[in-house]
């Protein structure tokens, strides 16, 4: 047996610290290497992180939530040595088949999670994978993509196994399951189950001297995530480091709307995706900026920059909150 | 009546019962007469058959194979012995270009066997060690079988001498003493290209050959403890492979897992894994996975050819992988 330490990875060269967003496994729990140890989250991106030995979660140093520097130990695993180096020695039984809850009995439960704040209970991640073999018995017992997706799954990483459906038909054939459906937790109001909603998707916060000043049910705390930090942070700062000016003028678009409607059959088809009035009111913004290239410059002290390249953000609504992609160059 | 022999026993019975049928039978190889054989698979053949039938050749394995190739398109039915798998590349040329294209150039059956002892597992090191089977899985014109049980491996061998192709008998140094089974008395043949499920499961499939058959149906036993069905397919012949059966299985129970002795890269079962995505694509509910032996020569030193060998424990551990995806 041997000790490996889990530290925080460093996911850019530019990045200094990662915040633990969920850990997937407890202390005590059997883990294979490359299984999800925990999801992190930087100023960059969101990622699951694998972890790097199989065996067993003697340490976890870190609540969720706590942002830590890059090679900070995290976690620790109690590794059987033979088998990590030269998986020579047989592992113990895997437990997956032994008392397994059919689905009848997993289907209204929530996953079980190592927090005891327990969040409004996760939809699958979207986008799930399905192997060839699942699709198709759904496919032949008619279940929909939803209803596969709201499956609860013993596989890998989650998934759903041909023997998690097959569990799942079997026990609805025998109506010890009614059709899944959406588990809305106590906390969560009902409108949660239309629209998927940035807020829906965070951690509701009940405990801390904001919950005594901010009390339920007249209030909810919800913990931002890095994107909605960053994206709030860079906001305010935009409008501290550059003066925000307003014109409106009507324009009349309707030779532009004509060549639209025209070409956009054939764009569509060409290119996969819509044409919408986006790409010609930027290509007017770039007009314009190299006619008037003071309105594309910046003041430091009492000089004028002028910028002769153009490079055009575009701010974008995503699910996981607003995100400004760069056309350099433009 | 049926009596229990060791692999080695039933190869040299088959051939034994052989020759005493067929006098077109005839044996050539390095070793193979006085002193019976580097394993003595031929011990007593030479008193028996005289040396006629029983050719002590010269250490030259391109001059075995063309001499067994000429005597085939005479007539007889040339069974040629490499003392070990590894030096039928000295041959390739010979089996690969004469022995495969003859029929499809002139329309002449090629009536031969080529004994090929290989596996390793018994220290022999890089040079006494090797699986080549796949080198020739690739050349149209060649059979290719590789027995794990004595039965079949009796059978096998007489359907081998009376195939009218060239066909590549692949025997398994390991099984020749370490596998016991009961074999049939008198001649019977096992028919090429025709799979064996050794074991019936519904949860996994195996599919293996040779050395591995065994590995997997002690690994599949140890499985059935904790209620896993593992299904061990034996493929037995390797050209012609048996689809029908590999994918049968593979559609039954979803999962699927390739062991074999031979290094990973360009195997057997690789051949296999792209049959089954072919075939079985819509039945898959796990990737399919491969375990064999990494791509290095075979080690001389027991602790290294131990790593390096596929095993009970591996192909346990790879089986459990597999069930947990």
């Amino acid at each position: 047996m041997s000790k490996i330490e889990v530290v925080m990875p460093q996911l850019g060269e530019s990045l200094t610290e990662g915040t633990i967003v969920k850990w997937h496994k407890k202390p005590g729990d059997k883990i294979r290497k490359d299984e999800t140890l925990l999801e992190i989250s930087t100023d960059k991106v969101d990622s699951e992180i694998p972890s790097p030995a199989s065996g067993v979660i003697t340490k976890i140093l870190f609540d969720e939530q706590k942002t830590v520097a890059v090679r900070t130990v995290i976690a620790e695993i109690e590794t059987d040595e033979a088998s990590a180096v030269v998986s020579a020695s047989a592992p113990p039984p895997p437990d997956v088949r032994k008392d397994k809850p059919s689905a009848a009995e997993k289907a209204p439960q929530a996953p079980a999670r190592p927090a005891p704040a327990a969040p409004p209970a996760p939809a699958p991640a979207p986008g799930r994978f399905y192997s060839p073999l699942v699709l198709s018995i759904a496919r032949e017992e008619g279940i929909s993509m939803s209803e596969l997706e709201r499956l609860p799954g013993t596989g890998e990483g989650g998934r759903v196994s041909k023997k998690d459906l097959l569990a799942y038909l079997d026990a609805r054939k025998h109506g010890t399951v009614p059709p899944v459906q959406d588990t809305p937790s106590a906390s969560a109001p009902a409108h949660q189950a239309s629209a998927p909603r940035i807020e829906s998707a965070l951690k509701h916060v009940d405990s801390g001297d904001l919950v005594k000043k901010y009390p339920a049910p007249a209030h909810e705390i919800l913990q931002m995530s890095n994107i909605l930090m960053k994206m709030s942070e860079h906001m305010v700062r935009s409008v501290q480091t550059s003066p925000h000016v307003q014109a409106i003028h009507e324009c009349d678009m309707t030779a532009v709307d004509r060549i639209r409607r025209k070409n956009a059959a054939a764009f569509e088809k060409r290119e996969g995706f819509k044409l919408t009035f986006m790409p010609f009111i930027c290509d007017a913004v770039i007009k314009a900026l190299k006619q008037y290239p003071l309105v594309n410059s910046s003041v430091e002290g009492d000089k004028i920059i002028l910028k002769r390249f153009i490079n055009l953000g575009i701010a974008v609504a995503s699910e996981n909150g607003l995100i400004v992609p760069v056309v350099k160059n433009a | 009546m049926a009596r229990e022999l060791t692999y080695i026993e039933a190869i040299s019975e088959g051939l034994r019962e052989e020759m005493r049928r067929d006098p077109t039978v005839f044996l050539i190889g390095e070793d193979i007469g006085e002193f019976g054989g580097a394993f003595k698979v031929t011990r007593g053949f030479l008193e028996e058959f005289s040396a006629e039938r029983v050719i002590d050749s010269v250490l030259a394995e391109g001059a075995i194979i063309g001499a067994a190739t000429g005597a085939a398109l005479a007539g007889l039915r040339p069974v040629a012995e490499m003392q070990f798998a590894d030096f039928i590349s000295n041959g390739f040329n010979q089996i690969v270009n004469i022995s495969a294209k003859y029929h499809y150039r002139n329309f002449v059956p090629v009536p031969m066997v080529v004994r090929l002892p290989s596996g390793g597992g018994i220290r022999g090191g890089p040079f006494h060690s090797v699986n080549p089977e796949a080198w020739f899985l690739h050349v149209p014109g060649l059979k290719i079988v590789a027995p794990s049980t004595p039965a079949d491996a009796k059978g096998l061998l007489v359907s081998a001498i009376r195939d009218p192709n060239p066909v590549l008998y692949f025997e398994h140094k390991f099984l020749y003493r370490h596998s016991r089974g009961e074999v049939a008395e008198g001649l019977y043949e096992v028919p090429i290209g025709k799979a064996d499920v050794k074991r019936t499961g519904t949860d996994l499939t195996i599919i293996t050959y040779h050395a591995g058959v065994h590995w997997a149906l002690e690994a599949a036993s140890a499985l059935a403890e904790h209620g896993i069905e593992c299904e061990v397919v034996d493929l037995r012949s390797l050209v012609p492979l048996d689809r029908e059966t590999i994918l049968l299985s593979v559609r039954k129970t979803g999962r699927a897992l390739i062991v074999h002795e031979a290094n990973i890269t360009g195997g057997v079962g690789a051949e296999i894994a792209a049959i089954i995505a072919a075939g079985a694509f819509e039945h898959l509910d796990a990737p399919v996975r491969r375990l064999a032996a990494p791509d290095t020569p075979v080690p001389y030193a027991a602790p290294l050819e131990e790593a390096f060998l596929p095993n009970v424990a591996k192909v346990r551990e790879a089986a459990e992988r597999l069930l947990a995806y």
